[in-house]
């Protein structure tokens, strides 16, 4: 009953939703400068319950990401959690819980090595997203952490709205993160979607997951400029 | 989402076992506010507070506003003033919020409240249940160990130790720091039972959580159980949403909670 009720709650949800998601095209992703990825498969033989076939209902395996080469790496060793090897890591329930690479933050995977990461949101498009805020000011309203939007604490920013009872992950649009990478550089990064192949509605519990799409643009030359067309 | 517009159980009845003794020759007068109301110093023991018992995690829990000061529950459109002490809401009413009106995220922003809380981890008593941050709990703690918790904690701490912005809720979930319950979402407490039966299951911890209440005065807690009937052990065929605590209060404005 609750299940029903919930599922129904989320199709009308969509329903609201559904002709500006039409509008929303994979190609529109690309700009010419940002790097875009598709359906990078995270933990995909975890599962948050039983009856997904295939799957077993255990803690997923956290993976790390490196903006430069768009590297994906498994390696959990202290060794490479403490190195500057990965930018963001992607950990927790459904990978969703995106940590930047921190060595000073005691939650963070990277705790006790040299990552200068920092996270903050801007509720804005990507793309009207053109400067950074100063490392001051990123320090000051750090994140930490970006995941589920209001927990654990009403003022963590998160980049989805989850539903333990359907177990759907819904993307927050037009939100943008700005990021300080592991070597301390400036960038941006639009978080997507957990869903296999990016749709725009998800109905269906077993709809393959996680598999991210997500886009970011580093900033190389060190200055806080994070225009992108 | 015509559930959560169901008329509440908030004003269910609420069973409660109230033995208070008032301990008056033992406390020095405080300072803090006179006391209206005709609960007086003592412990009360709740069973059962129904919060959200139609929750589902889809959304925030209605939440469950608690005056500590009169032992009852309050309504929602009283949410900006000082008559009550604690909020349990977020996902399955699995967070514990204070009433303070010039904290941003408390949901008494804009209104007279005073309040914080605080939470006690004791290191005896987690030794014998809890192994460590981001990791299952050893066992199911003791209901023992809960009464004990509860009356270790003898004093509240200074007011600058209080949270007012920040609620405490699970622990180590999703990003979450120290809580009073353990969530066990892949059911890895007890890996030879079927994971539909123990999976998805809170666990409450003996951790004492101190109260400021919106009035001033002090006030010290212990949730037994979030599930009907407060089960010993509880698997997911328990129902979620019915709250069972204890908890103390004193009235003199003292921050004294040695309270029989």
């Amino acid at each position: 009953m609750h299940t029903r009720t919930a599922l129904l709650a989320t199709l009308l949800l969509f329903a609201a939703c559904k002709k500006e998601d039409n509008n929303v095209k994979k190609d529109t992703y690309e700009d010419g400068v940002s790097t875009v990825i598709y359906d990078l498969a995270g933990d995909t033989e975890a599962s948050v319950g039983e009856g997904a076939d295939g799957k077993v209902m255990r803690p997923f395996k956290p993976f790390f990401f490196r903006f430069n080469g768009k590297q994906q790496s498994w390696d959990s060793s202290a060794t490479n959690r403490q190195s500057n090897s990965w930018d963001i890591a992607f950990t927790d329930v459904y990978n969703a819980l995106v940590y930047p690479n921190s060595g000073t933050d005691g939650r963070n995977p990277g705790y006790g090595g040299a990552g200068k990461g920092l996270i903050v949101m801007v509720d804005k498009p990507y793309a009207s997203v053109t400067q950074a805020p100063t490392e001051a000011e990123m320090k000051t309203n750090n994140l930490g952490f970006v995941g589920w939007d209001g927990y654990p604490q009403p003022y963590n920013d998160g980049w989805y709205f989850y539903s333990l009872q359907t177990h759907l992950a819904i993307a927050i649009r037009n939100r943008t993160f700005v990021l300080l990478t592991a070597e301390g550089k400036f960038a941006k990064l639009e978080l997507i979607n957990v869903y296999k192949g990016n749709p725009p509605a998800v109905t269906d519990l077993h709809w393959p997951a996680p598999y991210f799409t997500f886009r970011y643009f580093v900033q190389e030359d060190g200055s806080r400029n994070l225009k992108t067309p | 989402m015509n559930l959560r517009t169901l008329p509440l159980l908030l004003w269910a009845i609420i069973s409660l076992s109230a033995c208070s003794s008032g301990d008056k020759d033992e406390i020095e007068p405080g300072t803090g506010p006179v006391d209206t109301t005709i609960v007086k110093t003592g412990v009360y023991t709740l069973a059962n507070v129904a919060a959200d018992t139609v929750a589902n995690s889809g959304s925030q829990a209605k939440p469950l506003y608690y005056s500590l000061e009169d032992n009852k529950v309050i309504p929602e459109n009283q949410l900006q003033t000082a008559n009550w002490d604690i909020a349990f809401n977020g996902t399955y009413n699995s967070n514990i919020a204070c009433n303070n009106g010039k904290a941003l995220y408390s949901p008494g922003y804009g209104g007279p409240g005073k309040g914080g809380i605080y939470l006690v981890k004791d290191a005896e008593i987690d030794a014998q249940y809890y192994d460590a941050p981001n990791k299952p709990i050893k066992n199911v703690p003791a209901r023992s160990l809960f009464d004990e918790a509860f009356t270790k904690v003898k004093v509240a701490p200074a007011d600058d130790q209080f949270q007012t912005n920040k609620v405490i809720g699970l622990d180590y979930f999703s990003g979450s720091e120290d809580g009073w319950a353990y969530y066990d979402f892949y059911g890895q407490l007890f890996p030879d039972k079927p994971a539909d039966s123990v999976g998805h299951v809170s666990y409450t911890l003996p951790r004492t959580v101190i109260v400021r209440t919106a009035k001033g005065n002090y006030a010290k807690l212990v949730v037994y159980s979030v599930y009907k009937g407060a089960p010993m052990l509880p698997t997911r065929s328990y129902k979620p949403g019915y709250i069972s605590f204890k908890y103390a209060i004193q009235k003199d404005g003292t921050k004294i909670l040695d309270i029989k």
